[in-house]
């Protein structure tokens, strides 16, 4: 089968290579028909993600028909279409059983590398890295799903792929992060990033009682975009302080809730940021979390920031005072994508969201080499690409 | 109060099994722990059957029980060579612990005690492993020194993490097998 296999920093490419197979009696082998690329990707494609190994395949944001299942697997039927989540639970352990599924005790082969680097390991994520467990990702033909009766949202016949395709990472990440806002009807949440996950979270937010949601970017067509979702915008190339912005449109209070839907890339200009790009150029820092900084900067005394933009080692020039002094609280880390599933399903069917609005591009797996440079170039206007697979 | 009497008879336990090491020349010491959803006497009888280690165990190529207390081990390390012992229980108590030690010439002499004691809540069972063991020269001991992860305290704390993985879940968590990009795993007919 064709997988897009990772090679280095900016050199990902098409290899033919033997397809999955049941490793496990909890496996399922399912023929992708839809696979999105993520901004999460594009860390890996910099470079930015420790523990890469050349030739492992990527690929997170996945969907596809069962063709063949492991001998315990107990719901998902052959022929099921469904939609694949970007981490791997077991659906048994205590984390699992209080549907803390990113937080999965067991499905991690490699626990040691990441308990050595952050103390415990999570969830085993598809395609992101050996830290991760190593797990082959979904930008390919056909994947393997481990314990799919958890890792599996049965799709009903009718709807297309691309209105359910982003319940595997963005819509759910967007939601769990305007969830962990704690929105109070008349809130204001400011959203640095617009890019698909804020899309998602403004739309979230909204759907939660946000009163206003105001995005952060550069970039025009994303502003765009955000501003149909009926989001005030901040073109922070255009304007002298966003802090002083917020503030403004805040009362002077700042913003109830912060989302940081940037995280380890933020392309700031202040004199932080700028520090940051050169350390991590040679190799002295490891995230460049600008946004982050001005994130708990602008939040109201007593507020939240809430993090879903993926961050990956030691921050730098952190304003904890600033976070202690006004006693913010941060909530933050992967999603627990399979709590969300069904609930975000519903609002599809039920026409609350269609998440298909972000999409940009659509290509098919030959031509996703070129689109990773696309995305990660910010040429042609391209905020969301969606592989079609057969 | 209980649980620091508890501790404590405990400690002392691990004491006379740590005498009994320190016999070992050079030992070195492992003291790990994990927490596993299943309670004590489900994890003890699963753990003393013998015939279910080779299901989670990291490298175990073959275990021979000859008696209710001797039993022999063969072990493949990943990058290194093959190594065995016989082992003995000194004591067990159902539901509690299980100390064992080597007898016999080996190359990898060892002392160990598994302690199954009930989690608080609802965690199940707190898996504590106390293990005294020494690092051979020459090839074998090279190997447990210098490669990442292959050192006999982390695999045994894979080992600990493969138990629990397996009793909470049925099966060990894998990517042995998968597809990948790399030279070796290419589909066959374009190999050349």
């Amino acid at each position: 089968m064709k997988a897009l296999c990772w090679f280095g920093k900016h050199e990902v490419a098409l290899r033919n290579v033997k397809e999955p197979q049941i490793l496990n009696p909890h496996d399922a082998i399912v023929k992708v028909t839809s696979a999105a690329i993520c901004g999460s990707d594009l860390h890996i494609y910099n470079g930015t993600i420790p523990t890469m190994e050349k030739g492992d395949i990527l690929g997170h944001e996945t969907m596809g028909e069962v063709v063949a299942i492991g001998k315990l697997v107990k719901k998902v039927e052959l022929g099921n279409r469904i939609v694949i989540p970007f981490d791997i639970a077991c659906g048994s352990c205590h984390h699992c059983e209080i549907e803390e599924y990113s937080s999965c005790d067991n499905t991690n082969p490699n626990t040691y590398l990441a308990d050595k680097l952050y103390g415990h390991s999570g969830a085993a994520l598809f395609g992101y890295s050996h830290m991760y467990g190593g797990y082959a990702g979904g930008q390919a033909e056909y994947i393997r799903v481990p314990f799919v009766d958890t890792n599996s949202l049965v799709i009903p016949d009718g709807i297309p792929d691309e209105k359910v395709l982003f319940l595997s990472d963005i819509l759910p990440t967007g939601y769990m992060a305007a969830e962990n806002c704690n929105i109070k009807p008349g809130d204001t949440v400011a959203i640095w990033g617009a890019g698909p996950v804020a899309q998602m979270a403004i739309r979230s937010a909204y759907m939660l009682g946000a009163e206003r949601v105001i995005a952060i970017d550069h970039f025009d067509k994303r502003l765009e975009m955000a501003q149909l979702s009926k989001a005030h915008t901040i073109n922070f190339e255009n304007t002298d302080s966003v802090l002083d912005e917020l503030s403004y449109l805040t009362g002077g209070r700042g913003p109830d809730s912060c989302i940081d839907a940037v995280g380890m890339e933020a392309h700031g200009h202040s004199i932080t940021a700028t520090l940051d790009r050169a350390k991590m150029a040679v190799g002295l820092a490891t995230d460049r979390p600008d946004a982050l900084r001005q994130a708990i900067q602008a939040c109201k005394k007593g507020g939240t920031v809430s993090i879903p933009g993926v961050y990956g080692g030691v921050l730098d020039k952190m304003p904890f005072g600033a976070a202690f002094g006004k006693g913010l609280t941060f909530k933050m880390g992967q999603t627990h994508t399979q709590k969300y599933m069904p609930l975000l399903l519903n609002k599809i069917i039920r026409g609350e969201i269609d998440p298909s609005f972000v999409i940009t591009h659509r290509i098919n797996l030959q031509d996703t080499p070129k689109a990773y440079q696309l995305f990660n170039d910010q040429k042609d206007d391209c905020i969301k690409v969606v592989i079609n697979m057969h | 109060m209980q649980n620091t009497n508890q501790l404590k008879t405990e400690r002392t336990k691990y004491d006379s099994n740590a005498l009994m090491a320190r016999k070992l020349k050079d030992e070195e010491k492992i003291h790990r722990s994990i927490t596993i959803k299943k309670s004590p006497a489900e994890i003890y009888t699963f753990f003393r059957n013998f015939g279910n280690l080779p299901y989670f165990m990291k490298d175990l190529v073959s275990l021979t029980v000859h008696s209710e207390s001797m039993s022999h081990w063969v072990v493949q390390l990943e990058h290194g060579p093959i190594v065995e012992w016989d082992a003995e229980i000194v004591e067990e108590k159902y539901a509690e612990m299980l100390s064992w030690k080597t007898v016999g010439k080996t190359e990898v002499q060892q002392a160990g005690t598994i302690w199954f004691t009930k989690a608080p809540q609802e965690y199940g069972t707190i898996v504590r492993l106390h293990m005294a063991y020494t690092i051979p020269a020459g090839k074998i001991g090279k190997i447990a020194t210098q490669l990442v992860g292959e050192d006999p305290d982390s695999i045994m704390l894979t080992n600990l993490t493969r138990l629990k993985a397996y009793l909470e879940t049925g099966e060990v968590p894998t990517t042995k097998g998968q597809p990948s990009g790399r030279e070796e795993d290419l589909a066959p007919e374009i190999k050349h």
